[in-house]
């Protein structure tokens, strides 16, 4: 049957498609099973030539003078200005949202200012980042002072890499 | 069936097909496979994690045989020779499914692992690459959608065609735009350049499909010259280049013919050929009334201007020339080409063996009755008419092309020749297990992949 021609190309087609992914997603995530969990190594991210989505660790752990401890009403609103503003779409948090940029240490690595720098893809922030992810990011220079500090309060939190 | 005093076919033995199939097919596997394989060279960020990298992935792939599918319907006649384009278009649709399996995986996998990736579903709160790329996915499965189930959807032909493309060129603009805008694959600029030329290439088939055949078709037009009615609602629609010689094609082969619109407007339709190969001077086009397009060719008028796309096809015998003789059933309309199969034969003088199990409803629905009677007398030729609705007195085979009734049709002796099926899909079913089941092997039965009578 000339149909088994076409069913066996499709089905070549598909196992290589599927197989090359398989192998990207492996050669990639060393060490990860397919069951393993989807939350991404904290470890610090190199200066790539083709650097990440806004994930502020391009130059790993650093002393930072330790942000005071926000109020817990600053913290609870800058989770909310996080989920507002969609930041999950580009960053994760305890494995939620999307793993290429993961935030967890961020509050262990930046101070204040230099987390205002990373959102706003400014400062070291605009040298580091590609110009397309600087221009996404310098829409947030027009975020409201209380909405900026509130989620540069809840950043400072994260400090666990967990 | 007699012995054959002659072999008189003209066709020299042709060429190897399989060399060039494997290069196509090779071809077709390494572009569809093309942008995964790019993902795995070069400089990359650190994994995002099993699933969302294999995900990603899957996209790339998903995305790689839907843009390919542009050029799988583009009708390149040096790829789809090898295949015919019954088969090109089967496998259009069977990819379609597995290439849109991978678009659905890519998108399941992450609304599983990481939902809060994809932004909420409002499209004003939402990303733009995120709406580009749930638009593109409702596109896809869309388009798969009216594309299985048309008939049951009761889609009028000619506007699905419109909507199929329109939406195909949405779906895979919108998925590219994704890409771009929420991808962290492409940035490299030699990958950059490699999407460029990807998108370049799918955007010149579609010139090609949509600007440069049409152009081609209407500086070739042809003349309607003659409009006849047959048994059966049946109409044979004769055409002649003007201006031009016209084409020339293998008996068995068709053309999508273009009436009442220019070529442009992508309102063709494909019909078999049911005039002889042998004649240069006109095309003949024997079309029953079965649908929408078909039921308005009794009202053509000679003198109307007609655009051929074609010769496509490899159901003729031409491509056995080796072939002891042939065995042709046919059920209905599916007799038109197998009608030019017989009159390019006859004019030939081939003098091999050939039966003709044809099977109809009634006797005054057999088409082209008087003219397979005095073929009989130009050929080596039994027929044998079987119908469900026998007159009185009636002495043939009686029924529908089941396998009982092919089994009385076609004797043991006929076994051993080459078979070209055409009719109905329970027709053609019926009759390939029949033959399968009666030890013919593969490569001699042939048969249409879709209703192209």
């Amino acid at each position: 049957m000339r149909e088994n021609i076409a069913k066996l190309v499709a089905g070549l087609t598909m196992a290589v498609v599927v197989g090359l992914s398989l192998l990207f997603a492996i050669r990639h995530n060393p060490g990860a099973a397919a069951s393993a969990p989807t939350r991404p190594e904290i470890a610090p991210a190199p200066v790539a030539n083709v650097p990440d989505e806004g994930a502020p660790r391009p130059e790993g752990p650093k002393d930072v003078a330790p942000l005071a401890a926000p109020p817990p009403e600053l913290v609870a609103r800058g989770r909310a200005v996080y989920d507002q503003q969609n930041c999950a779409v580009c960053h994760s948090i305890s494995g939620e949202g999307n793993p290429r940029a993961p935030l967890d240490d961020v509050g262990a690595r930046h101070s204040a200012a230099e987390l205002q720098a990373w959102i706003t893809g400014s400062g070291v922030a605009a040298e580091v980042l590609a110009p397309a992810i600087v221009r996404r990011k310098q829409r947030y220079l027009s975020m409201p002072a209380s909405d900026m500090d509130a989620l540069i309060g809840f950043l400072a939190t994260l400090k666990t890499g967990k | 069936m007699t012995t054959p005093s002659a072999h008189a076919s003209r066709q020299q033995p042709a060429p190897p097909r399989w060399p060039r199939a494997v290069a196509w097919i090779s071809a077709y596997v390494l572009l569809a496979a093309f942008p995964v394989a790019t993902l795995l060279l070069g400089d990359l960020p650190e994994g995002g994690g099993f699933w969302w990298d294999f995900a990603m992935a899957l996209g790339f792939g998903g995305l790689a045989i839907m843009g390919l599918q542009s050029a799988l319907t583009a009708r390149f006649r040096r790829a789809t020779a090898p295949f015919g384009a019954d088969l090109i278009y089967y496998f259009h649709r069977l990819v379609a499914v597995a290439g849109f399996g991978l678009i659905a995986a890519h998108y399941f996998i992450l609304r599983a692992r990481h939902a809060a990736a994809l932004g909420p579903l409002n499209p004003i709160e939402a990303p733009w690459p995120m709406t580009a790329g749930r638009i593109a996915f409702l596109l896809f499965a869309a388009l798969i959608v009216t594309s299985l189930w048309r008939k049951q959807l009761r889609l009028e032909y000619d506007r699905w065609r419109v909507a199929h493309a329109a939406m195909a060129v949405a779906a895979v603009v919108l998925a590219i735009a994704h890409i771009q805008g929420a991808g962290h694959y492409t940035r490299a600029p030699w990958k950059g350049v490699v999407w460029a030329g990807y998108s370049t290439a799918w955007l010149l088939v579609i010139g090609y499909v949509r600007l440069a055949r049409p152009l081609a078709l209407r500086r070739c037009p042809y003349r309607v010259t003659d409009v006849r009615q047959e048994t059966g609602r049946a109409w044979t629609l004769t055409v002649q280049p003007q201006g031009h010689a016209g084409i020339r094609f293998r008996p068995g082969q068709f053309a999508w013919l273009t009436l009442r619109a220019s070529p442009f407007r992508a309102k063709e339709h494909p019909f078999s050929f049911s005039g002889s190969a042998e004649d240069p001077t006109a095309l003949r086009f024997t079309i029953k009334e079965l649908g929408d397009f078909t039921r308005t060719i009794g009202g053509v008028k000679p003198g109307e201007i007609a655009y051929v796309d074609g010769p496509h096809g490899v159901f003729t015998p031409d491509r056995r020339p080796g072939a002891p003789g042939f065995v042709f059933i046919a059920g209905g309309v599916g007799i038109a080409p197998i009608m030019s199969m017989l009159r390019t034969l006859a004019d030939r003088g081939d003098r091999r063996p050939l039966r003709l199990v044809f099977g109809n409803w009634r006797q005054d629905d057999v088409l082209f009755r008087e003219e397979i009677d005095l073929l009989v007398a130009r050929l080596n030729l039994d027929v044998v008419h079987v119908l469900q609705e026998p007159p009185p007195g009636w002495t043939g085979l009686q029924g529908v092309l089941s396998e009982p009734v092919l089994r009385e049709a076609v004797p043991p002796a006929a076994r051993a020749l080459e078979f070209f099926v055409c009719g109905p899909k329970p027709m053609n079913d019926a009759a390939q297990r029949f033959l399968r089941q009666s030890g013919v092997p593969q490569n001699r039965i042939h048969c249409e992949l879709f209703d192209m009578a």
